[in-house]
């Protein structure tokens, strides 16, 4: 059996795989700092995209997107304003998504944009 | 990417231009609206997103900022939505500006799109007259109440779709314009007749004058003598309202939301609160002022049935808008003017059980419970009342003939009769009846010939008048001569109508 730990990188993998295929430039992966994580940080056109994956192996617990809640918005939110400080992103156009992902289904991936905003 | 449409908000009866302003600009994607909103239209931003998501637009993924100018006045009401939802839409350039610079934009909407019904539309539009707005933008449900007015085009709306359409030129919507009959006297059956009523002549007579000057009137008597079926017959003699009083009622029935089937109202309202009653809910209030039922009977009838059972403080805020015809209410948020221009009809017991005074049954009340009955009536509110009338009970002679009495159509055309007489004699004022006449107007349309001038004198030595019955006598008279058809006031008239005054001497005195 596989670990979370191990789940979820494979996930976050899959779902890699298939912004590539809908066209995103990936700008990061597992971007990190001292307030939060942003799975996913992605160019869709013009839009910059942080997106948050979410895998899990069955529905007994739930989907996975419902486990994205306000607490965790909240964080994913300073973690991407942080950034675009970082980079003087002033002005560019943000977007929030979550992507599912369930690796035993037929269909693994269910991408949700603009999930969620301020 | 920035845009500027008009919608309205109202304060009391006036309505103010109010600019929406909108901006979209890159950055995180946010919404927020600023300028003193109230929480409807900070909840109007979820109904906005969802109705243009439903009517098949993207919501744009951008931070918006939307400015209701002027931005130091509080603003409620759901009506902004409309405005806010049409200024993303052509900030973010799905629908062309080319129409919106003197255009009004009201209605409510629902998360599927369509444009709902609001309070208030009428007044709205009225007060959009003199801004440089050429067209309205109404929900298709209020477009009956609006169509009355001819300067401006009303354009109604099912949807936030059809509307978008319309303002790219994709279809036409014409001004809607009411096919209505318009204002023409229909003389449909009244639902109560005087008919009905026998006897009680003296009664009916009472009711006539009061309905031909508009005079208050308040009815003494025992139980079942026929007071409140008097009362309720009073609507079937008074004449339709006039185009002018007619918008001026339905602008207080639209804003409280009152407005049946959304036409414009051409009957006088008649209004009878029962007696248990807050003062706030009859002279009006809240934390944004409403009009309370003195100015829903604006124009109209206010009826106090078993007037002592009222709380005293309900009858004593009523002297004001008797005296004046209008109520200020003042409140944190605003001081605002409501019209209340009624006339006051009263009926009541001469004392707790009914039967004082009546020559059929035993009074069984003690001297001071009829005292502290009857002391609950203050001498100031009679006082601006013009007309007191006894009634007896009926007796069984007159319930039992089959002779009809005058029927409510026959006293109407009496009333009517008078009432332009009155017309024809204010033209060129600002009244329409005697019993709005000023100290002036009195001077000059109330002259006593000497006999009459003496029997005032000797009345009002007798009976010491203040000098508020004393005008209020003049004025009954002078409504008494209209019905006569007579120029001048005559000895008859004036007895009569010190008549109607001696009976608060009789039970207060």
């Amino acid at each position: 059996m596989k670990t979370n730990i191990a789940t979820g990188k494979f996930g976050e993998q899959l779902a890699i795989e298939y912004l590539y295929t809908k066209g995103y430039t990936i700008v990061e992966k597992n971007y990190r700092n001292k307030i939060g994580e942003v799975d996913i940080i992605a160019y869709d056109e013009s839009i910059l995209t942080f997106i948050e994956v979410k895998t899990r192996n069955s529905y007994e617990y739930g989907y996975a997107y419902e486990s994205v809640d306000a607490r965790k918005q909240k964080k994913i939110i300073n973690a991407s304003l942080m950034y675009l400080q970082k980079f003087n992103l002033h002005d560019v156009q943000v977007r929030f998504d979550v992507i599912e992902v369930y690796p035993l289904e037929k269909e693994p991936i269910n991408h949700f944009e603009n999930a969620f905003s301020l | 990417m920035y845009s500027k449409v008009f919608t309205c908000v109202l304060l009391g009866l006036d309505g103010s231009l109010i600019e929406v302003e909108c901006d979209l600009s890159r950055g995180l994607p946010m919404f927020t609206i600023v300028g003193l909103p109230d929480t409807a239209i900070k909840e109007s931003k979820e109904r906005v997103r969802t109705a243009i998501k439903n009517s098949g637009y993207e919501f744009p993924l951008s931070r918006i900022t939307i400015n209701l100018a002027p931005a130091n006045l509080k603003k409620d009401g759901s009506q902004i939505d409309l405005a806010i939802a049409i200024g993303i839409l052509v900030a973010c350039g799905n629908v062309s500006n080319a129409k919106t610079s003197d255009t009004l934009f009201i209605g409510e909407l629902s998360l599927d799109g369509n444009v709902n019904k609001i309070n208030g539309a009428l007044p709205m539009v009225i007060s959009m007259r003199e801004t440089g707005i050429k067209r309205c933008i109404i929900p298709s449900g209020n477009k009956e109440e609006c169509s009355i007015i001819e300067d401006i085009d009303i354009i109604p709306v099912e949807n936030l779709l059809e509307l978008t359409q319309y303002l790219n030129g994709e279809i036409d919507i014409k001004p809607y314009k009411s096919i209505d009959e318009d204002l023409i006297d229909s003389n449909e059956e009244v639902e109560f007749d005087f008919a009905d009523i026998k006897g009680q002549e003296g009664l009916k007579r009472a009711m006539e004058i009061s309905a031909a000057g508009s005079h208050n009137i308040i009815i003494i008597g025992p139980p079942g003598s026929g007071k409140t079926m008097a009362a309720r017959r009073i609507p079937g003699i008074l004449p339709q309202l006039n185009f002018e009083e007619s918008i001026e009622v339905t602008k207080l029935y639209s804003i409280s939301g009152l407005l049946e089937n959304n036409r414009l109202i051409k009957e006088r309202p008649f209004r009878a609160p029962h007696h248990s009653s807050s003062g706030v809910s009859i002279i009006g209030g809240g934390r944004i002022p409403r009009p309370g039922e003195v100015s829903l009977a604006h124009h109209g009838v206010l009826f106090f049935d078993e007037l002592p059972e009222f709380q005293k403080n309900v009858l004593e805020i009523l002297r004001q808008p008797l005296e004046d015809g209008f109520v200020q209410i003042s409140r944190a948020s605003a001081s605002l003017i409501f019209p209340s221009d009624f006339m006051f009809v009263a009926s009541m017991n001469p004392c707790p059980c009914g039967f004082f005074g009546d020559p059929l049954h035993q009074c069984t009340c003690t001297q001071g419970q009829i005292d502290k009955y009857l002391g609950k009536i203050s001498n100031p509110l009679l006082d601006r009342i013009d007309l007191h009338i006894e009634v007896l009970p009926v007796k069984y002679d007159e319930l039992n003939s089959i002779s009809t009495a005058k029927s409510s159509k026959e006293i109407k055309t009496k009333v009517i009769k008078a009432r332009t007489i009155q017309e024809n004699r204010f033209r060129g004022e600002k009244i329409l009846t005697n019993s709005q006449m000023s100290n002036k107007d009195i001077k000059k349309h109330c002259k006593l010939d000497s006999t009459s001038e003496k029997i005032m004198k000797n009345a009002f030595d007798k009976y010491r008048f203040s000098g508020r019955t004393f005008n209020k006598i003049l004025k009954v008279a002078r409504t008494i001569a209209d019905l006569d058809e007579s120029e001048n006031i005559n000895e008859n008239h004036l007895l009569e109508a010190i008549g109607y005054r001696s009976l608060d001497k009789k039970y207060w005195g």
